[in-house]
């Protein structure tokens, strides 16, 4: 497929708050903030609560006092998909290629958007930002160039509800923009970058390639190449391979309880053998790695005699990681990770392994798809009756299959 | 609990007008009434017989105790509190069907049963309403 000239990215202002607003047209226009599963933290919030002085991750004892009128929406994963999906409907119909990004930022090649809209690429932009609030409800910003990373730097930079063509004076644009906003800078990145003087995405144009490539590696010497206006970053509309699966997140309040965390390792193995079965491939080694008090704390891995995604092998070696696993203070992030995947059909088996007996397995995978997910779990997992009891947390950002990205 | 808001589309203007209702907004949104705990009129909207009445709110009514018939002497009936944000211990949130209640002699009680685990944390009461679809 050839590289289209014009990019576009999308992205959703204020996503979770507007897919809130979408099914409760109350909430427009007034400070709203989406609580984790937990209830206890803000993880998105408007652009009126933003303003307020609310961040992502501030506790909701502390919001209450800094936006007393807002108001707090528990978070709902299924909703977000459905709103999610139908935007990616909608772009698939003004383009050929679309690439699903993340739940709410999709890349799609912009050609053909003048011919659709009958007028020019910026009118089309603003036509296709309209069309997307009217059809399904949600504000985004978009932003179009020659290269993915231009276009989200458009897109971001646009924000709220804007929309920017990246086709003019390049320093200009760039001059502005701190290097560490482009996307696969991070932190550590971002210091090594200004350590060096490169402080803004035009400093980062400026300096030579190959000196980017040595302190970034080819990442950095792809930015470079985005940057400069040449695209070396594809649509990809089918999301490759994984290396590895994981499973798993806050076990809710801490607990020293092994009785509670052994029903946590079940639950995420059982939610990570679903993983294994959407994506049809095996496991040749779990990895267990817990976190106390919210920092990395412990890891381990067990190899499996061969690949696989049978219930007994998985949770068996999850739980005997368990069993080892050191609690000397309260775990409060527990990850079950499938390593070494392999697909199904290309599996090469023991020469000393026994058929195994699926048929529980596939009895369970049927019941649970016919009457809901985790109508049929562990034993194991009844100590985990109180987070089994909130549907909410039957569905997690990471079920949402076919994105990029987290 | 500490209140109720009901959006100005759940209202008419006859009953905003008989019982002198005064609207407030929140942020850029829409008009709302708040029914308050603290109020000095305490009251509440509540349907009774397919018509939406402010009555007085007298207080709370454990679920637990009206099923257990400690309350039967009383006559109470069912009846539904309409509410698009409820309020607890300073945290507004929304409300899908509004809340249950129960109706004796023309005072409102809110029938309250145990916290889910998300709303404990988030609010930090250990009861909250039977709210009318069942959960948040």
């Amino acid at each position: 497929m050839n590289q289209p000239n014009y990019v576009a990215h999308i992205d959703s202002d204020c996503f979770y708050v507007s897919a809130e607003r979408v099914r409760n047209p109350t909430l427009r226009g007034v400070p709203v903030g989406v609580l984790g599963n937990q209830g206890a933290c803000v993880i998105a919030k408007s652009y009126e609560m933003k303003a307020a002085g609310v961040k992502t991750g501030t506790p909701i004892w502390d919001a209450i006092k800094i936006c007393p009128d807002g108001v707090y929406v528990k978070r709902d994963f299924h909703w977000y998909e459905v709103i999610s999906r139908k935007l990616l409907a909608l772009l698939k119909t003004v383009s050929p290629l679309v690439e699903y990004y993340s739940i709410d930022e999709m890349f799609f090649d912009a050609d053909q958007l003048c011919a659709i809209f009958g007028k020019t690429l910026e009118k089309s932009m603003e036509a296709l930002q309209q069309k997307v609030k009217d059809e399904i409800g949600i504000p985004v910003s978009i932003g179009i160039a020659h290269t993915k990373t231009l276009a989200k730097l458009g897109s971001d930079t646009a924000k709220p509800f804007g929309c920017k063509l990246m086709d003019g004076d390049r320093r200009a644009i760039l001059r502005d923009i701190p290097a560490g906003e482009l996307c696969g800078v991070g932190r550590r990145s971002e210091k090594k970058l200004i350590e060096n003087g490169i402080v803004t995405c035009w400093d980062f144009v400026q300096a030579d390639r190959l000196f980017i490539r040595n302190l970034l590696t080819i990442k950095g010497e792809a930015l470079w190449y985005e940057l400069n206006g040449e695209a070396v970053q594809p649509i990809v509309t089918s999301r490759p391979p994984h290396k590895a699966i994981a499973r798993g997140g806050s076990v809710g309040r801490q607990t020293t309880d092994r009785d509670r965390l052994n029903g946590f390792v079940v639950r995420n193995s059982e939610r990570l053998i679903d993983a294994l079965d959407y994506h049809q491939v095996h496991s040749r080694l779990i990895v267990l790695s817990l976190e106390y008090n919210g920092e990395i704390g412990w890891c381990r891995r067990v190899s499996l005699a061969e690949p696989t995604a049978a219930f007994k092998e998985i949770v068996g070696a999850s739980k005997f990681l368990m069993r080892h696993a050191p609690i000397p203070a309260r775990v409060s992030h527990m990850h079950v990770i499938a390593e070494k995947l392999s697909y199904r059909k290309t599996v090469q088996r023991s020469l000393f392994s026994s058929p195994k007996d699926e048929r529980l397995d596939k009895i369970k995978w049927y019941v649970n798809r016919k009457i809901g997910r985790f109508s049929v779990r562990s034993g194991d997992t009844l100590v985990l009756d109180d987070v089994y009891a909130d549907e909410a947390n039957e569905y997690d950002i990471c079920d949402i299959y076919g994105k990029m990205c987290f | 609990m500490n209140g109720v808001s009901l959006s100005w589309r759940e209202l008419t203007d006859d009953i905003v007008h008989r019982y002198r209702l005064t609207s407030i907004c929140r942020g850029d949104g829409e008009p709302e009434y708040l029914f308050l705990w603290r109020a000095q009129n305490r009251r509440l909207p509540v349907w009774v017989e397919n018509q939406l009445l402010i009555l007085p709110w007298h207080g709370f009514c454990r679920l637990e105790d009206l099923e257990a018939g400690h309350w039967s002497h009383r006559c109470p009936v069912r009846v539904e509190i309409p509410a698009t944000l409820g309020q607890d211990k300073g945290v507004w949130y929304p409300i899908r069907e509004g809340i249950n209640g129960v109706l004796i002699h023309r005072k409102v009680f809110m029938l309250t049963q145990v916290s889910t685990h998300y709303y404990k944390i988030m609010t930090r009461n250990p009861r909250m309403p039977m709210f009318a679809n069942g959960d948040l």
